[in-house]
């Protein structure tokens, strides 16, 4: 079943961002330079976590929602509940979900 | 020029614009404020400034369970009693006065705090014979709690706006030491400003927004939030002066949010401002938009705050942490399709900045 998402009406509070490609390299070499925050690598996916992450244009910023990091601007369709509990049988929390339906578990993000 | 009042009196003072602006909609809308925030929070500071920038006679006092009513309301008048007449010198002291600021106000005596209902509530001064209508615009009153018991609740009610301090940010420590340390040059205002904002204010029409109060009144009542008819009335007050601060001669949806204001308690005001979401969506305010966005979390509002941060990150020398901040906050909160124009423009000149 596909996931639908709709615009929220709220934006989320900042606690994290993600970057993909040349803003992917951009965020890392921030979050290499700086340190001292969160991070999670995934082939060109780069996710720091954290309340003031660095800024690169082209970011995601991400917000928190339980046990789900999800963009600030976005919100499933379904309920957070039952979107948690189908994504428990699949590892750790917390996790990264994402409106093109790529999950992340962020349990091992790691200091940079 | 209400605008730029609030702006010199918050400089330096980190975190506590929303209480500047809270004070000058309470005196425009000729109501009082309660200050409830541990010692040290800036409360007395954010009152002096506002009563400076507003400009007419100012009484302020430190409350004490051994204060007497003559060091509020002024002594006996000696030559007068001696012919047998008892008045009340009254210059200088609290019925005089256009702004006041009352520090640990419930710690007053009983005294003092019957007259004081009196006179926050008719602007009336009464004693023996001494009988003063009294010019007060705007009382506010400071505590670290809000006080228990009936007993004080009544006078507690007379204080419509109710802001609630907590210390500065960690994250804006180092704002706050160095605002510390600025030397605000504040001149006096001219109360003919207020007084002419006050009387725009009585003309508001509410008519449009009075369905949209008692929907959101209904609404705060199903989540069983305490709001006092009086205190639902006297909100209108607040939401007409909101609407003539913004020009405006029709009070519509984007005034209804100082209603979170008149909610009595901390824990209430956040509950009512989750369930009161949705109605407060179209909120706006150009000038007291710090406050409106800390009530309705409303985009416009928030545009506007973000304009002005972006204004001042750009202004040198530039800090490229605070650029980023600000763009951080932009582009959390505006999607492309959803971002004002203006704020797209400083968006862009805010990253020019950082390359």
């Amino acid at each position: 079943m596909k996931l639908t998402w709709r615009k929220r009406s709220q934006p989320l509070e900042v606690k994290g961002c993600l970057a993909e490609g040349a803003a992917g390299h951009e965020l890392r070499r921030k979050l290499l330079q700086r340190g001292g925050l969160q991070a999670v690598e995934c082939d060109d996916l780069v996710v720091a976590l954290g309340e003031e992450p660095p800024w690169v244009d082209g970011a995601v910023f991400l917000g928190r929602k339980g046990n789900l990091y999800l963009p600030t601007l976005w919100e499933p369709e379904l309920p957070i509940s039952w979107i948690v509990a189908g994504l428990t049988k699949l590892g750790e929390p917390p996790w990264l979900l994402l409106p093109d339906g790529r999950v992340l578990g962020m349990s091992e993000a790691w200091v940079l | 020029m209400i605008s730029t009042l609030i702006e010199q009196c918050s400089q330096g003072l980190v975190e506590r614009r929303p209480v500047v602006e809270a004070i000058v909609l309470a005196a425009v809308a000729r109501e009082h404020v309660l200050l409830i925030g541990p010692p040290g929070t800036a409360k007395s500071e954010a009152a002096r400034r506002v009563a400076r920038g507003l400009g007419g006679n100012y009484f302020e006092y430190l409350l004490g369970k051994f204060s007497e009513p003559s060091e509020l309301f002024g002594p006996t008048d000696l030559r007068k009693l001696k012919d047998g007449v008892l008045e009340t010198a009254t210059d200088g002291m609290l019925p005089e006065a256009e702004v006041a600021f009352l520090d640990e106000v419930f710690a007053g005596s009983t005294a003092i705090l019957n007259t004081l209902l009196t006179l926050l509530n008719e602007r009336v001064y009464r004693r023996g014979n001494t009988r003063l209508k009294c010019p007060l615009r705007v009382c506010v009153g400071a505590s670290n709690s809000l006080p228990e018991g009936e007993s004080l609740a009544a006078f507690a009610d007379r204080f419509l706006v109710r802001c609630f301090l907590h210390p500065v940010s960690d994250s804006l420590l180092e704002e706050m030491l160095s605002g510390g340390r600025e030397k605000v040059e504040l001149s006096a205002g001219d109360l003919n400003v207020l007084d002419e904002l006050s009387t725009q204010a009585e003309s508001v029409d509410l008519k449009e927004v009075q369905p949209i109060l008692a929907q959101a009144i209904r609404k705060l009542r199903r989540e069983g939030i305490n709001l006092s008819d009086r205190r639902a009335v006297r909100a209108q007050n607040l939401i007409a002066a909101a609407a003539a601060i913004s020009g405006r001669e029709k009070a519509g949806p984007e005034d209804l949010w100082p209603l979170i204001l008149a909610v009595p308690t901390e824990d209430d005001q956040k509950l009512a401002r989750r369930c009161l979401r949705e109605l407060l969506s179209q909120t706006d305010n150009p000038a007291l938009h710090h406050l409106a966005e800390d009530a309705s979390a409303a985009l416009q509002v928030r545009a506007r705050m973000l304009t002005e941060e972006g204004e001042k990150a750009l202004t040198p020398p530039v800090d490229s942490l605070r650029v980023e901040g600000v763009l951080r906050d932009i582009d959390a909160n505006f999607s492309e399709t959803d971002l004002p124009a203006e704020l797209a423009q400083l968006r862009e000149r805010l990253k020019s900045s950082l390359s």
